[in-house]
Parts: C-alpha cells; sequence; structure tokens
C-alpha cells in the first residue's frame, strides 16, 4: 500500500507520485478536446455516470410515468406480458411495469439514505476511534473497545441484524433506513478507523502540530480528508448492498408493507408464481435490482475508484 | 475481485435463480423413498405438527391419522369429482362400537370395540376416562376450550364395565354437537397403558413425552420415521380396527414454498400436494394427469373480523357501511379464481329444516351506497384503518389487496399491516388489530357450535370482541329444542344468525374448496370437517 496521502479530487490522484493510473482516455474524446480548445474537457468515462443519473431520475419521475397505478388491483392477475401490460400482471392484478417503475424511488431512496448515514456515521466513528485508540484513560479505553465492537459486528449475518432492527423499528421506509444504516456504517468505520492509524503517522502531522495547530484542527484539516477516501470509495458498495438488503427483507417477507411497490418484496411474492412457470412477476424486478446495482457500482468506480 | 464487482456478480447470481425457478420441474423434486407396498408422498406446508394436542395447538394431519376417535362421522361421494366427503349430521362407531341414548337424550352409553393400540394395547374404559382426565388437567391442552358447556367435568363420565362407559349432559340440545365433538381431533383416545409408564411428578399425564413419542393411540397409521416439521413417514398398521388402510406408506414432506409444491405434483415427484395456490389448483384441474378434488359445501371460509373494541367497527353504522364496500364477488373471481363462492353473508348451511336465511341483510359490493351510509352515520370524509395480515398466506394477502382497491370508492381509506404469522396469532388472540383477514372453519359442525365458535363470551377466539346479550339469548332458544335440526331449532339458529349477520362483527367474503391435488393414480380424498386428510380412505393404482 502506498503511503502517499490520499487526495479527494480524483484528478489530482492520478497525478500523484508513485500512484499509475488505468484509465485510457477515449481517442474520439481526446481528439474532440483537442480540436476545440474552448470546449470544457469531458472527464474520460464520464459515460459511466449515465446509466445511474437514468436510474436517479426514474427514481424522480417514475411514479408520474407509470401507465396503471402500481398500488391499485387494475386487470385480472397473473395476465402474461403484453398490451396493456408490458410486464404482465401479478398474482393480486396488479401491474407489473408500473409497480417496477414505481418501485424505483422506494429503493432508491433507501439506498441514498442508507449511503449517506452509514458513511457520514462511520466515517466520524472511523476517525474518532483511530484517533483516540493509542490514548491513555477512559477515552482511551473506550476508542479500543470500539474498535472490537466494529469488527465483532461483522461476524453477525447482516439479515439477520435487520430482521431484528426492522422487527423492533417497523418497517416504513425510513425505519428501514435507519436499520440499514445502522447495519452498514460499522464497516464503513472500520475502514476508515483503519486509515486513520495509519494516516495520523505521518510525518506532515507532525509538521502541523510543531506549525502550532490543535489537535481537532489537525484532525479536520488533515486527517479527516485523507482517511475518509475508503469509505467514500466504499460507499457505492453500501448503495448496492442497501437495495440488496432492503430487497432481502421484502423476499423474507418483512419488507415494506403491501402494496408498496419495492423490488425485494416483488420478487417474494412473485417467487411461488415463478415456481409454475409464471415467471414476469419476479423476473422483471430481479432484472431491476441487476440494473441499478450495475449502475450505481459503474458510477461509483468512475467517481470514487482508486487509480492505480 | 473488487467488492463492486461481487455485488455485481451477486446481483446477477440473483436474476439468474429467478430464471431457474421459473424453468424448473423436477429440480424442485420432492422425491421420496419407496418403502415397499403402495406408497403415497405428499408435498405438505410446514403447519408445526403437534402430536400431543394436550401440549400445545399445530398442524394435526398426521396426528389424526395416528390416533383415533370414539366415533366418526360417516363418509358419502361428492356429487361431483369422486371425492369422499363426511356426512357432519351423522356419526358411526370407530373405536366405540356403537352408542345409546336414553329417553330423555341425557345420558349417552358407549360400547368400546375391541380396538389395538400401536403399543399393542386393547382399548378400555379406562383409556377413554384418563384421556379426558388427561385433556382437563393439561394447562397447555386446547381441547377443553371447544368441549364446553357439553363436556366440562369428568363428573359427566361413568365406567360400568372395561368396555362400557356414559357420558350425561346437561341439556338434550347439547347432544349433537357432543357426538360432533367426539369425532374430532379434540377428543382422541390414548393408549393410557402405555403413558402411564412413561408419566413422572412432573408430567404425570405423559403429555410432553407424547409430544415426541408419537405412537400412543389407536389410528389407522403409525410414524416410523419422524423429522420434526421436515418429514414423516407413516406405516399403515395391520392390525387397525376398521381394517387395514389401501396405502402402506405415507411420506410427507414439508415443502414451504406452494409454488414448488404445486410443480412437484405436476411433475410426478409427488403424489398429492396440499395448501396450493388457487391460481396453481385451477391449472392442475385442468392439466393431464393431475386431479383437484371438490366437494359440495367446504366449511372453511375466508372472513374478516372487524374488531369491535376500538374505532373504527365499535360503530355498528360503519361495520354495516363496509359490509357494502367488500368487493366479494372479484374475491371470488381473481384472487380464488372460481375455487370459492360467496354464500350469501352467512355461513350456517341452509339445506336444513327451518332454516331459510330470511331477514339477513345481503352484503353485496355497492360503493355509492357504502358512502352514503357513512355519510349518514356520521363520516362524511370517509373513515381510516388497517388490515392486518399474516405474512404466511398469499391469497390473503391477495384478498385484502383486493379490498383496499376496491373500498376507497366506497370512503375507506385502507392500509395493509402485513405481519409474521406468530404475531398474527397474538393479535388475533389479543383483540389488538382493527380489522383482519382470516381463513379458517369450524371443526365441528353443529348449528350451536358454528355459531358460537367466533363469538363466545370472553373467548380468546372471539374474534371481532363482540358479545351481544340479544344473540346469546336467541342461542339459548336453539339449545332448549333436544334436536337441533328440527324445525323449531332452525328458526332458532335463523334468529341468532340473523343478528350475528346484521350485527356485521364479521364479514364472511367466501367459502372456499380444499386446496388439495393428486395425481391421477391416487383416489379416495375424503374430506372431514376439521380439514384434515384421513389417510386410510386414500387410494393408488
Amino acid at each position: 500500500m502506498t503511503t502517499t496521502p490520499h487526495h479527494p479530487d480524483p484528478s489530482a490522484a492520478t497525478t500523484s507520485p508513485g500512484v499509475e493510473t488505468v484509465d485510457v482516455e477515449p481517442i474520439a474524446v481526446v481528439a474532440e478536446v483537442e480540436s476545440a480548445p474552448h470546449t470544457r474537457r469531458v472527464p474520460p468515462g464520464s459515460w459511466r455516470l449515465a446509466p445511474a443519473l437514468a436510474l436517479v431520475a426514474l427514481a424522480v419521475v417514475g411514479p408520474w410515468l407509470v401507465p396503471h397505478s402500481a398500488t391499485e388491483v387494475v386487470a385480472s392477475p397473473a395476465i402474461a406480458p403484453g398490451g396493456d401490460h408490458w410486464f404482465g400482471t401479478d398474482s393480486s392484478g396488479l401491474d407489473v411495469f408500473s409497480r417496477v417503475l414505481a418501485a424505483t424511488r422506494n429503493d432508491i431512496v433507501i439506498a441514498i439514505a442508507v449511503t449517506v448515514v452509514s458513511t457520514v456515521t462511520g466515517i466520524f466513528g472511523g476517525l474518532l476511534i483511530g484517533m483516540n485508540e493509542s490514548r491513555a484513560g477512559l477515552v482511551g479505553w473506550a476508542a479500543r473497545i470500539s474498535a472490537r465492537v466494529l469488527d465483532l459486528v461483522q461476524s453477525v449475518p447482516a439479515v439477520v441484524v435487520a430482521l431484528t432492527l426492522v422487527a423492533f423499528f417497523g418497517t416504513s421506509l425510513w425505519s428501514m433506513s435507519i436499520a440499514l444504516a445502522a447495519i452498514l456504517a460499522p464497516n464503513q468505520a472500520r475502514l476508515v478507523r483503519t486509515e486513520v492509524l495509519q494516516v495520523r503517522t505521518e510525518a506532515y502531522l507532525d509538521a502541523a502540530r510543531m506549525s502550532g495547530q490543535t489537535e481537532l484542527g489537525l484532525t479536520v484539516r488533515h486527517v479527516l480528508p485523507n482517511s475518509s477516501w475508503p469509505a467514500l470509495e466504499n460507499a457505492t458498495v453500501v448503495f448496492g448492498a442497501a437495495i440488496l438488503l432492503t430487497s432481502t427483507l421484502g423476499f423474507l417477507g418483512v419488507g415494506l408493507q403491501p402494496p408498496t411497490p419495492e423490488w425485494g418484496s416483488m420478487i417474494s411474492t412473485g417467487a411461488s408464481d415463478a415456481a409454475v412457470g409464471r415467471w414476469w412477476s419476479a423476473l422483471f424486478p430481479a432484472a431491476a435490482i441487476v440494473v441499478a446495482v450495475a449502475a450505481v457500482a459503474m458510477a461509483g468506480q468512475l467517481l470514487f475508484g482508486r487509480r492505480r | 475481485m473488487h467488492a463492486l464487482k461481487k455485488i455485481a456478480l451477486a446481483a446477477t447470481g440473483l436474476l439468474a435463480a429467478t430464471t431457474l425457478a421459473a424453468c424448473a420441474d423436477s429440480a424442485n423434486s420432492a422425491g421420496g423413498g419407496d418403502a415397499g407396498g403402495k406408497t403415497i408422498t405428499m408435498v405438505v406446508p410446514d403447519t408445526s405438527w403437534s402430536f400431543a394436542i394436550d401440549n400445545g395447538f399445530g398442524g394435526s394431519e398426521p396426528t389424526i391419522n395416528v390416533q383415533g376417535t370414539l366415533l366418526r362421522k360417516p363418509y358419502v361421494e361428492a356429487s361431483s369429482g369422486g371425492a369422499l366427503q363426511q356426512n357432519v349430521d351423522e356419526f358411526e362407531g370407530y373405536l366405540a362400537e356403537s352408542y345409546e341414548v336414553s329417553d330423555d337424550g341425557l345420558v349417552y352409553t358407549f360400547t368400546l370395540s375391541d380396538a389395538v393400540s400401536q403399543a399393542g394395547n386393547e382399548i378400555t374404559t379406562d383409556d377413554v376416562l384418563w384421556s379426558w382426565e388427561r385433556r382437563i388437567n393439561s394447562p397447555r391442552s386446547v381441547s377443553m376450550s371447544v368441549q364446553a358447556p357439553m363436556i366440562t367435568s369428568m363428573d359427566q363420565f361413568a365406567k360400568i364395565d372395561d368396555k362400557t362407559f356414559t357420558i350425561t349432559i346437561e341439556r338434550a340440545g347439547y347432544g349433537v354437537t357432543m357426538l360432533a365433538l367426539l369425532s374430532d381431533l379434540t377428543a382422541h383416545v390414548y393408549d393410557s397403558t402405555l403413558l402411564k409408564e412413561h408419566a413422572t411428578d412432573d408430567d404425570p399425564y405423559a403429555v410432553e413425552w407424547s409430544a415426541t413419542n408419537v405412537n400412543h393411540g389407536f389410528g389407522p397409521y403409525e410414524v416410523v420415521d419422524l423429522q420434526p416439521n421436515a418429514q414423516v413417514t407413516l406405516k399403515a398398521r395391520e392390525d387397525f380396527v376398521l381394517g387395514k388402510p389401501d396405502v402402506d406408506t405415507i411420506i410427507m414432506k414439508v415443502v414451504p414454498d406452494a409454488g414448488t409444491r404445486a410443480n412437484a405434483v405436476r411433475s410426478g415427484d409427488a403424489d398429492l400436494a396440499s395448501g396450493l395456490q388457487p391460481a396453481d389448483l385451477v391449472e392442475l384441474a385442468e392439466g393431464e394427469g393431475t386431479t383437484v378434488p371438490v366437494i359440495d359445501n367446504p366449511n372453511a371460509y375466508v372472513l374478516m373480523p372487524l374488531v369491535t373494541n376500538k374505532a373504527p367497527f365499535d360503530d355498528v353504522a360503519v361495520r354495516q357501511a363496509f359490509g357494502y364496500a367488500v368487493p366479494y364477488e372479484a374475491i371470488v373471481e381473481d384472487v380464488y379464481q372460481g375455487k370459492a363462492v360467496r354464500n350469501g353473508p352467512s355461513f350456517l348451511r341452509r339445506d336444513r329444516p327451518g332454516y331459510d336465511g330470511s331477514g339477513f341483510t345481503d352484503f353485496a359490493y355497492d360503493p355509492a351506497k357504502a358512502k352514503q351510509m357513512l355519510a349518514d352515520a356520521g363520516y362524511p370524509d370517509g373513515v381510516e384503518f388497517t388490515i392486518t395480515v399474516s405474512a404466511a398466506y398469499p391469497d390473503i394477502r391477495e384478498t385484502a389487496i383486493q379490498i383496499q382497491t376496491a373500498a376507497k370508492e366506497a370512503g375507506f381509506e385502507i392500509e395493509i399491516n402485513q405481519v409474521p404469522d406468530a404475531a398474527y396469532a397474538a393479535g388475533r388472540v389479543d383483540h389488538t388489530f382493527q380489522a383482519f383477514i382470516v381463513r379458517d372453519w369450524p371443526i365441528t359442525l353443529s348449528p350451536s357450535y358454528e355459531l358460537l365458535v367466533y363469538t363466545a363470551e370472553g373467548g380468546s377466539n372471539n374474534l371481532a370482541d363482540w358479545e351481544d346479550p340479544d344473540f346469546y339469548a336467541a342461542l339459548e332458544k336453539g339449545y332448549e329444542e333436544a334436536d337441533p335440526f328440527s324445525e323449531a331449532a332452525g328458526k332458532a339458529w335463523n334468529a341468532a344468525e340473523r343478528i350475528y349477520v346484521n350485527e356485521a362483527p364479521i364479514l364472511f367474503i367466501a367459502q372456499i374448496q380444499p386446496n388439495v391435488a393428486m395425481s391421477d393414480d391416487v383416489g379416495g380424498f375424503a374430506w372431514r370437517s376439521d380439514n384434515q386428510l384421513d389417510f386410510s380412505q386414500l387410494t393408488k393404482s
């Protein structure tokens, strides 16, 4: 692992000494930039943002685009895809296409909320623990205990924790978001804590101390930007994991209340149908999960991916 | 591998798994060994089998085939399809060879057969009396909650000799219900000789011992292999009192997913599947090589208690208005796909003397009328409430969605609260829900029992927490008749049910058919009023 301080600006990171880049600028883009010197330069691989942006756009406007109500019975049950119902209807007579589209908002809102909450709390938690672990006294003792707790939490299956938290907090959009954030935040904190342990030994911190900076100022100005990078990079993984966990809870029958459109719940209710050949009510939401996770993963790699 | 790629791969795997499930047939094999002779393999939902009902209630299908009762209801052929069904108004000997009734209708004298238990002990009067002692004295037993007021104490029993005893009841009008109860799963006779050997100071009736040592009865089968809530294998008994059953071995396998169960019987991996979804039943009925039994007058209902101990259903006008906001026919057609019927607003059989359903409010879907009734009752802006459903029953969830959609037009804003089955069961007993939907049936089919099963004063099974003095008074008039099927009794039952229906504490939405499918080479489906399958009637060609 390099000892070069990380920098939150990806373009700066690519030029850091000792760090090699793997991104190759498309020739066409380079040519375009060279021939149009007054045009703003398009960052390489920007197209990878497009699916995620489309997904967010869909989450915003999707519920207004649906051809049928996503929560009301609109036709006979188990109509195969085609005609008025492009993705067919499920066993309740709900339109699968409308529900897949409308579910985007619920799943994305949960995923964004979980990602933001778990990353922010993870960063600050990891920072606090990492900076205080070597201290003497009660603070140091608490930090060391917290570090072990973070390790311990990793050994408990996330689904079991999620089931317990959802049973406790209920199954509203926000309670599920909080429950999932509570599950995913420890890993973020663990990543940051590991980075803090390394960063705090850097010579430039000693230099900053000698220049008279307080410990708090030093932490905020130097340690935070250089150690939060792993959590930011991991944020897209958290985003994908939140979607998959939400879907898992839905599949286990403890997700959002029916008939709230949510991909996992749709797979859950469609699983039995799929087993007897009525594949459409489970397949389309499953495909939506794949597309959403892949889109976010691509965007994440572009935004936060470590250049090597 | 990069973590992002792992997630993408996992998600792709999810998609692939769903696709494979859609294409699966024998991949979901229920399998089944052949233990020699005729074997039937069944795939069943997980109903938490209970082999000792005195130790707590649970799925009873294996139990009723291991245990026996004094009497049974004779089977007759259903009018179409070849299925057998109980004649619920008559009773014939089973472990009791015969019974006689005194002239005043109060004393029933039973003579026992020479039935032998799985342990080889011949039945005696002591077995019967000890079995009743056990259920009366077992705190976890659910049996006695349904026996009252017919049988409430051991004082009603008298031993005459080893093979003869009497039961005395307080009123002649209790007689038919008592006989029906003696034919059902809450009145099994145990092998007391065997169980006494395993009684301890802490477990004086060997209740806990019998929960896991299941061969302690006089029924047609014995358990030869038991993997709790996973698989049980039963072997037909050569020395069964009514003759050895046709099928030598029954293998019951728990397969949680209804679609997989349907697939198993379709592909021939299983001979019989139960707990199927309506859409699958329709396909299997139309498909080749499989049969879906149909009976004439099933007792299973989809019903919706409107809990009266809290708003909004503490107001009878709201309950009655909601009676017009339920899309009964849409539920029958779309959820149950024709495997159910709307039997009017009530549930008692209408083919009995004196009973004609007169005076019943005929609730049918009429949102305009419901809205007007709500406005007249002081709710011009409509009413909001929550329907609770169990996550274990997809058809019930689908029924709730149908109601949610249709009732909106009538001014009812409904939220659906889907909860795990355990939470659902607790809320049902504690009356904490505003409304809920349940698929249920009265095990014993006598008018007085059916009218009281969901409405008993102070009873945990009083689903809507509804207690109406006029209703109980009307019921008393029925009890006064010695023959519950007389013209006068029929009128009394009609009067009681009229109050029940019109006050609308429970909406009886649809009467549903058994959810069983069998391969064509299996015959002898026999419907019982407890909706458990009698294996001793099954045949295999």
